[in-house]
């Protein structure tokens, strides 16, 4: 029940040097964080579910809810993500 | 308060219901319990609540968190000590006093079960506010989708 760590791919997220670099840089940084965030909510629901499977003294609303909340967190990040990819495609499809 | 702060007060909630239903388990197990460890027969246990913003450390927890803790702390599980123990006579009971009484725990079954029912109610209804909670939560997502 292990997932890999997802990193940003920071190579897209930064811009290279000299253009109006401020806002893109927050974006990515933004963007990392949110995904560290994620990460976070992920690995806490895979720690109660481990200290659920071994027997541990875990109440079973408390694994669920961290499901949950994990499953929901995914949904968010999956619908950020939508969102960006559509704005990147409907600019890369302008015409100069 | 987001929506992971909604999901923190419910869990609290639903943990302390949880905790109400181990405390009626103890009871209902010790009915008939005439020796404990503090000699005499065992006495009923009761659970005191508190909202967490009331709780001991929530003005610490509010100065350094900056957002009030929402919820329901358990602050103590205290002995009934209102209600008088039951005596019954059996004379041939090892724990039976020089006129043949013994004093059994001050449990009555009646409160009990109506404790079982009102905890196994409460968190249902918190399993509920759970559903309608994660439901907006689902209907806010929906909104980017088409």
């Amino acid at each position: 029940m292990e997932l890999n760590p997802i990193q940003a791919n920071h190579a897209a997220a930064v811009p290279t040097s000299g253009g109006p670099a401020g806002g893109a840089a927050g974006f990515g940084e933004l963007l990392t964080n949110a995904l560290r965030q994620l990460q976070s909510v992920s690995a806490e629901a895979n720690a109660k579910l481990e200290a659920m499977a071994t027997g541990e003294d875990v109440e079973l609303h408390d694994v669920m809810l961290a499901l949950e909340m994990e499953s929901l967190a995914i949904s968010l990040a999956t619908e950020v993500r939508n969102k960006v990819v559509e704005a990147y495609r409907e600019i890369s499809r302008m015409q100069i | 308060m987001g929506l992971f702060g909604t999901i923190s007060a419910i869990r609290s909630g639903l943990s302390a219901q949880r905790i109400r239903m181990d405390v009626v388990a103890a009871n209902v197990a010790n009915l008939e319990t005439t020796r404990t460890p503090e000699g005499g027969p065992y006495r009923r246990r009761v659970v005191r609540f508190a909202s967490a913003d009331q709780a001991p450390f929530a003005d610490l927890v509010r100065r350094f968190t900056g957002s009030p803790e929402r919820g329901v702390v358990l602050t103590q599980v205290t002995e009934d000590t209102a209600s008088p123990f039951r005596r019954v006579r059996a004379p041939e009971h090892p724990d039976a006093d020089e006129e043949g009484y013994v004093e059994l725990p001050n449990v009555d079954l009646v409160t009990e079960m109506t404790d079982l029912v009102s905890a196994n109610r409460s968190y249902q209804a918190n399993a509920t506010v759970l559903q309608a909670v994660k439901q907006m939560a689902l209907a806010a997502l929906d909104i980017a989708r088409r």
